[in-house]
């Protein structure tokens, strides 16, 4: 019966060690001119679990909507493409920045001018809802 | 003795000029004069800016990563050069005449330069083309189709261009290969192996 007891409380826990675990490191949205009604956002999202999670909404308080974008180069022509799902796959990271994957605001209601600061929720499939405060700021 | 000084400076100025070995990707073309109307609603020539060493961007005020991205990098390029900046000019000329009216370049370009250094360019649809063409600039508009409020992107080629006070197209930077500073090294040799300064 202990041994029961036992196994059944183990297997309860197996559940818990096999998540994916989430962190979002340096997040940081680029300051544009205040006629801007577009800009981007960037961060690292690491998974330190041991099992893949994937980004599949954004929301913000900087903006009406917000996409995953990445910026492609080719025959040197650089373009766009929407991405609806980004996986981070489990004990790795996957880095947003210039040039590459990054969130793009669209129909921003307030003017990002340096120093200010961004709401970010990013949504995961497996790991919900994380939120973080992201700088304004020139950068790249 | 005097005929043994100038030699001797013209040497080192050769030998000078040969070892510096360019960090944009070398270039030979020269561009054909254009007219396009500036931030002020101006019109304004490239044959304007003669005695400068003139940067060219082609981008567009809705692009939200690659032109801010290139329009830090050449806000950074200015910094750098200290005393020299007054040597340079640079064009953003608009692929999104449509949208991109003077008043937004307006506001777009004052965000990175507060002194004039920069120009935003924009004109009819066809004097753009024109202008793109004789850079073998490329740019297409992109339907977005799930989002009404974008309406469209722009692909684009994103170099920057560099042209000398001839309006001689010498150097070409990618977005791979675009450092601040070595752009702005770049410029200083230019401006001294073209004699520019006074």
């Amino acid at each position: 019966m202990v041994r029961i007891t036992v196994l059944l409380l183990i297997s309860l826990f197996i559940p818990a060690f096999s998540q994916p675990e989430i962190l979002i490191k340096d997040p940081w949205v680029r300051a544009v001119p205040p006629t801007m009604n577009m800009t981007a956002g960037y961060m690292v999202i690491e998974n330190k679990g041991d099992q893949d999670d994937y980004l599949i909404g954004i929301e913000s308080d900087i903006s009406k909507m917000a996409d995953l974008h990445v910026t492609v180069e080719e025959n040197n022509v650089v373009k766009m493409k929407h991405i609806k799902k980004l996986k981070i796959p489990a004990r790795s990271k996957v880095e947003l920045k210039p040039g590459g994957y990054h969130i793009m605001f669209m129909k921003l209601n307030k003017k990002l001018l340096p120093g200010k600061k961004a709401r970010i929720i990013l949504i995961f499939e497996k790991s919900g809802k994380k939120v973080v405060e992201a700088e304004v700021k020139m950068s790249n | 003795m005097k005929k043994l000084i100038t030699l001797l400076s013209v040497l080192i100025f050769v030998t000078l000029s040969l070892s510096y070995q360019f960090y944009g990707l070398p270039y030979l073309q020269k561009i054909k004069d254009f007219t396009l109307t500036d931030h002020n609603g101006k019109k304004v020539k490239l044959s304007d800016f003669k005695d400068k060493i003139v940067l060219v961007f082609f981008g567009y005020t809705f692009c939200p990563d690659v032109c801010p991205a290139t329009m830090l990098r050449i806000k950074e390029t200015l910094d750098n050069l200290g005393d020299y900046k007054k040597y340079v000019k640079v064009l953003f000329i608009s692929v999104d005449p449509e949208r991109d009216t003077p008043e937004k370049l307006k506001e777009y370009v004052k965000f990175y330069d507060k002194d004039g250094t920069i120009i935003g360019l924009t004109g009819k649809p066809e004097e753009i083309k024109k202008v793109a063409k004789s850079f073998r600039a490329f740019y297409e508009k992109v339907p977005v189709k799930d989002n009404p409020d974008v309406e469209y992107l722009m692909d684009h080629t994103a170099f920057i261009y560099l042209l000398d006070n001839r309006g001689i197209l010498k150097l070409i930077y990618t977005p791979r290969k675009d450092n601040p500073k070595r752009i702005a090294e770049d410029i200083i040799q230019m401006v001294k192996l073209l004699k520019m300064e006074k």
